[in-house]
């Protein structure tokens, strides 16, 4: 689930990798979060030409696994930036600023998310999400980047974090 | 190096994870390793003391010695002040079963949260772990579900429906394969008591759902894991594995002859922003077709951790 595994996947095709994992799973009772999941993985996200592939495998429909691949916030079909910010916006959170910070977060990123839905930077470098508790609420405002998480949440903090992995890039 | 390792304690909850956990606990490796001083590093579970992380402990003749909130930086002068003996500093509470917030409570479920290492089979076993699984390996599953129903254990979700009916039912269905299902999605902010039960006491779940289990006639588990909890579902995961290796889980069961396999719907956070009717504006038609039952939470008594059974 690491925000950058395509590039080393470049050579492998999405339906190779998903070949791939249905061979392993496909047999497997309730196979298909589990597919998902690891499509996602590997990919960073779950292509929209793999679903089919992965229906008739299932011998499920396309509509089923694509209502099953838009009901998750947690799939997505477009791939993310290459890192994955996700700030908490939950009602401990916001108690402590939450709001303050994810727009901070939008301006330092320079993504911009509509409706409470993701965005990722104009560069590719940041997809920034609201997400929905951490369970971290006794030290809020928490957020994940890149699957790690930071608690007690500052915007100067927040900058320190963002200036790392862009130093490191 | 000749001295005895001393043993200190650096949790590995996600709440302390998430204010530098890893950091201090890697600079008190460098740090010990520099001066010559053997170290028996134990990432245990979070007390709860959530303003104190990173709660450090250190064992002494006098029992554990807290000290927090430790920065990484702290780390050096802690160990200039003692630390490895239990000594005096700003950042020393003195023995941590007498902080007050501590002292006042009586923990059942929580009993091992914080004192063990959630991934160690000795610890769990030292603290009263499978004693319940062997009991009820001992029983026909329908005195398992009357000591339950006995016992007047409720689940924990806020209907408190009584768990010994919905297992007797469970145990009554007719069916080719039954399941317990554990719904260990909370997503209410503020409330983090699965979350905690997964990463710092693990067994004590797979213990209980294992219980279920041979209660009612169920073979599969499921526990439904947000994937907004990724320790949580590394630690599951790992628990998982070492159960199976130690015989709590699997084809034969302690060698009973009992069957119990777990696995995992790491559950993708759903579009509907964790389904909460209040926030509505993100919400998405369709979703309430995914709605599940409220979450159970792990309850005291014979650990059984309550989840919620279905076929």
């Amino acid at each position: 689930m690491s925000a950058q595994p395509a590039a080393a996947n470049a050579a492998t095709s999405p339906e190779t990798i998903t070949r791939t994992v249905l061979a392993r799973r496909a047999q497997e009772p309730g196979a298909l979060l589990p597919i998902l999941h690891e499509v996602q993985d590997a990919l960073g996200h779950v292509p929209r030409e793999v679903v089919p592939q992965i229906a008739e495998a299932l011998n499920l429909s396309r509509a089923e696994v694509h209502g099953v691949v838009t009901y998750y916030h947690h799939f997505r079909s477009e791939a993310p930036g290459r890192h994955v910010v996700q700030v908490c916006r939950a009602e401990a959170c916001q108690a402590m600023g939450a709001d303050a910070l994810f727009e901070h977060a939008e301006q330092r990123l320079g993504c911009h998310a509509h409706g409470g839905h993701g965005s990722t930077s104009d560069d590719g470098s940041f997809t920034l999400n609201p997400v929905f508790c951490l369970g971290l609420c006794a030290s809020s405002p928490a957020i994940v980047i890149d699957e790690r998480l930071h608690a007690r949440m500052t915007p100067e903090r927040f900058d320190q974090l963002i200036g790392k992995l862009e130093a490191a890039a | 190096m000749s001295a005895a390792p001393i043993t200190v304690y650096v949790p590995r909850d996600s709440a302390a994870l998430a204010v530098g956990a890893d950091e201090v606990a890697d600079t008190l490796q460098a740090e010990c390793a520099r001066r010559g001083i053997a170290l028996n590093l134990v990432r245990n579970g979070s007390r709860g003391l959530f303003w104190l992380e990173t709660l450090l402990e250190v064992a002494t003749p006098r029992g554990r010695i807290a000290y927090g909130p430790v920065q990484p930086e702290d780390v050096a002068g802690l160990l200039d002040a003692g630390l490895l003996n239990g000594a005096a500093h700003a950042l020393c509470h003195g023995p941590t079963e007498q902080i007050p917030y501590l002292a006042k409570q009586e923990r059942l479920c929580f009993a091992r949260m914080g004192v063990t290492d959630p991934l160690s089979l000795a610890d769990y076993e030292a603290h009263e772990g499978w004693s319940g699984l062997r009991a009820a390996l001992a029983m026909p599953g329908e005195t398992i579900v009357q000591q339950v129903l006995d016992s007047g254990l409720r689940g924990r979700g806020g209907a408190a429906f009584p768990t010994g009916i919905k297992w007797k039912t469970v145990a009554a269905a007719q069916a080719a394969q039954k399941y317990v299902v554990c719904n260990a999605d909370e997503g209410d902010s503020g409330t983090f008591s699965d979350r905690m039960t997964m990463e710092g006491d693990p067994f004590m779940l797979i213990e209980g759902m294992t219980i279920a289990a041979l209660a009612v006639g169920a073979t599969r588990g499921y526990v439904y894991i947000r994937s907004e909890y990724p320790d949580a579902v590394a630690t599951m995961s790992e628990a998982v594995v070492r159960a199976q290796a130690a015989g709590f889980l699997g084809d034969d069961i302690l060698g009973s002859g009992a069957a119990c396999t777990s696995r995992f719907a790491r559950r993708p956070a759903p579009t509907c922003a964790a389904k909460r009717p209040r926030c509505s504006k993100a919400s998405k038609a369709g979703a309430a077709s995914f709605a599940r039952s409220r979450r159970c939470r792990p309850s005291k008594a014979c650990s059984a951790s309550r989840p919620s059974s279905t076929t």
